[in-house]
């Protein structure tokens, strides 16, 4: 499983991470094919009372997320612990955005949450962080 | 509840509009602020350089193997200092061209009748051409006016020598600049030579690059600023002490709301002869209105305050408020500090939003050019739509009950007018200083104190200024106001008679005596000129140097480029000066160091920051008792 660690002392809060996962997520692998795509950034870097907080998916034990779900579209990948939607099944209503306690679901017509960029090997939001704030540890 | 809103402004006639805005799902600079939260830290600390297209590049300061040098080697210093100079430019660059502007008017004076415009203080107007060495024999007002307004403009970009204005500071203050090399020489080379100084691959010497920011800013205070000020007052007159009113209570529900916001006295002055016009005064009463109501907002605001007791709507913080009272049929903008959310807001209303400049146009907004060269037929036209709008307001309307009175018009001739009243005729010399350098030396007085700037929602809104304000009148410091601070001071009631129940037992007693209130609206923010140049006279008077004088500057919520222009030519001319908000640099510890204490070796002046009012108060009537004892007095 890869674990995605904040520590916030690091962060200066510039979101680059957050112009990098959207841009990992286009088909272009661009910023600017991001904006076009109208892909938006599957975490948060957010202000809370003053203090910086990181809204990722936290890959769960029992995520809250699947338990709100009535229509099962949820699932968790067994292997990655990444949370995966069947599109079909998601009627979009959101349940899931509410239940989780990290704030990590974004409802962008379907539910968007971190999928630790599996697609290309590697967080890329930890990879372009330029003060090494977001660290990748695999367990 | 609207007192909810207190954690945003410290003026009460704001609540209710911010309520209303809440209820009318209408966005302001307050929701902006919050969803801009986090703020980017490089850029906070000045550490983000996008010069040139190798980068963007970021200084990492906060983990080891982060890089700490810029693609071409640039490190945090280098960068940090390139950027901050870049916005003094910037910030000079405003202040000069609105001087610009009014040496074309007065130009337009004397060879265009059908500009509108007039000289209308000539004693001014020769006593500047005497000095600047024009003659003015044989020659009729019109024909001096052309000459001195041909001379301001030479001023930008003449090929040799310094600026005319320079001679006015005290000769130790020369000697210094010469010594740093900072003397101005021409605006627009000063200002050119900053951007081609920061360029890539020019100056990486944090200290040279603040050189030639420095001496950007010092053509805006002693040049740009200077000719701005001084040329405003012979065409549109000498601002002369007044009561008038402030606060977004000043519109009136019966009568066409126009507001004029943005910077330039040349659009306002016109603004102001079209709407006593008779045959737009009765296109209105046709509207159904009783009349035209013109108010001011920010700078622009300040000058017809100063020089025709127009009232004071409201500072930057207040410009989407003053729409959100659905009473404002136009508001009417120039250049500078005009929020381009203002659109999206008027849309929500029947407001019609009339950019003028060619150099500010708002997508969104009705763009009227403002043709300086038949400038009351332009104003007129404008007027003109407003009038017609007013058939248009739809109900929900608010306007606050809040509105305070005040006096203004303190330019530095005014100050000098109410010394007078004090002075002893037969003993003393007449139009001095003496009486306020008396004052100082008698410890009735402690000293004085600036408080300028903008509105920035890093400071509670109002707050900054207000309380500041308070704590130096209460410590017998004598305040003088220029821009937004002037507007959070007079909606205080820091500008009335009352006010003397603020101050320390010295400062009544000298308020009592001048007839003065204890705190002095100088003006608009070009109008820091006259402040370099009370400074200047009372050092001369004294026989010191300006950074021997028993005062400081403040900026408690500053924000605009402008402002850092401002703050670099008043410590360069040796005022110690308190920032509220941390300039873009303290990435760089040796610039900030530099800014902070370095300087104070070289000009006399330094930065300060303290976010606390009452803390920064504390530090200013420190140093201005320091300054008592270096003085013997």
């Amino acid at each position: 499983m890869v674990k995605i660690l904040f520590e916030k002392d690091l962060c200066l809060g510039c979101k680059t991470c957050e112009l990098a996962c959207a841009a990992a997520h286009s088909a272009a692998k661009s910023l600017v094919g991001a904006i076009k795509e109208n892909k938006i950034s599957r975490l948060r870097i957010r202000t809370k009372g003053g203090k910086l907080k990181l809204e990722q998916c936290m890959l769960c034990a029992n995520p809250r997320c699947i338990a709100a779900c009535p229509t099962g579209a949820l699932s968790k990948d067994k292997e990655s612990g990444i949370i995966k939607v069947n599109k079909m099944a998601c009627t979009g209503c959101g349940l899931c955005e509410d239940a989780c306690p990290f704030g990590a679901i974004e409802l962008h017509t379907f539910p968007t949450m971190c999928d630790r960029c599996m697609h290309s090997g590697k967080p890329l939001c930890a990879m372009s962080c330029p003060t090494r704030a977001l660290k990748v540890k695999i367990v | 509840m609207s007192e909810d809103f207190k954690c945003l402004s410290c003026d009460k006639a704001n609540y209710k509009l911010i309520e209303k805005a809440k209820n009318e799902k209408i966005e302001t600079v307050w929701d902006r602020a919050e969803a801009m939260q986090p703020q980017c830290g490089f850029g906070e600390m000045g550490l983000c350089c996008t010069n040139c297209s190798m980068g963007p590049c970021r200084i990492v300061k906060v983990s080891e193997d982060g890089p700490k040098k810029g693609i071409c080697g640039a490190d945090e210093d280098t960068i940090a200092a390139r950027n901050l100079a870049r916005s003094i430019a910037a910030g000079s660059s405003a202040h000069s061209d609105h001087g610009r502007d009014i040496a074309h008017a007065l130009y337009n004076a004397a060879k265009n009748p059908e500009s509108g415009y007039k000289v209308k203080n000539p004693e001014k107007l020769i006593s500047l051409a005497k000095e600047w060495g024009i003659s003015t024999e044989n020659l009729d007002i019109k024909d001096i006016a052309a000459k001195v307004a041909e001379t301001a403009l030479q001023e930008f970009g003449k090929p040799f020598g310094y600026l005319r204005f320079v001679d006015r500071a005290p000769e130790d203050r020369i000697d210094i600049w010469k010594k740093m090399n900072v003397v101005p020489r021409a605006i627009d080379r000063d200002i050119v030579e900053v951007l081609h100084s920061t360029h890539i691959g020019c100056d990486a010497d944090y200290r040279n690059i603040m050189v030639a920011a420095t001496r950007a800013a010092l053509s805006d205070g002693w040049g740009g600023s200077m000719i701005g000020t001084e040329l405003s007052d012979i065409l549109f007159g000498v601002p002369e002490p007044h009561e008038i009113e402030a606060n977004l209570g000043v519109f009136k529900e019966n009568e066409v709301n126009l507001v004029i916001h943005g910077h330039e006295p040349t659009l306002s002055e016109a603004i102001l002869v079209a709407v006593n016009d008779p045959e737009l005064i009765e296109l209105a009463k046709k509207q159904g209105a009783e009349g035209i109501n013109l108010v001011g907002m920010c700078c622009t605001g300040n000058e017809i305050a100063m020089r025709h007791g127009i009232p004071m709507a409201g500072n930057f913080f207040q410009q989407e408020l003053a729409i959100i009272t659905g009473a404002v049929d136009a508001m009417v903008v120039d250049v500078q500090c005009i929020m381009p959310a203002l659109s999206q807001v008027a849309k929500c209303y029947h407001t019609k939003l009339i950019t003028t400049s060619p150099k500010a146009k708002i997508p969104g907004a009705i763009h009227m050019q403002f043709n300086e060269e038949e400038a009351i037929e332009s104003a007129k036209k404008i007027v003109r739509e407003a009038v017609s709008n007013f058939k248009n307001r739809r109900g929900n309307i608010l306007i606050p009950q809040e509105k305070s009175k005040g006096f203004v018009g303190y330019s530095n001739e005014a100050i000098i007018n109410a010394l007078d009243g004090v002075a002893n005729s037969t003993a003393h010399p007449m139009g001095t200083v003496k009486p306020l350098a008396d004052a100082i030396k008698s410890g009735v007085l402690r000293g004085a104190a600036a408080i300028v700037g903008c509105n920035n929602h890093k400071v509670l809104h109002d707050k900054g200024h207000v309380e500041l304000a308070k704590e130096l009148i209460k410590n017998d410091v004598l305040v003088v106001t220029t821009g937004c601070g002037a507007y959070a001071c007079i909606k205080e009631g820091l500008m009335s008679k009352e006010a003397a129940k603020f101050c320390g037992k010295g400062l009544a007693t000298v308020c009592e005596l001048v007839k003065i209130p204890p705190v002095l609206h100088m003006g608009s923010c070009v109008d820091i000129s006259r402040i370099l140049l009370l400074l200047s006279e009372l050092a001369k008077f004294m026989n010191v140097d300006i950074k021997d004088l028993p005062a400081a500057g403040a900026a408690p919520e500053w924000m605009s480029e402008k402002a850092l222009s401002i703050g670099t030519y008043v410590v360069a001319s040796g005022v110690y000066t308190m920032l509220g908000v941390a300039p873009q640099v303290t990435g760089s510890e040796n610039l900030t160091r530099f800014l902070t204490d370095d300087i104070k070796d070289i000009y006399g002046g330094c930065f300060d920051i303290e976010a606390n009012p009452q803390k920064a108060a504390e530090k200013i009537i420190d140093h201005i008792e320091k300054k008592r004892k270096s003085l013997n007095i």
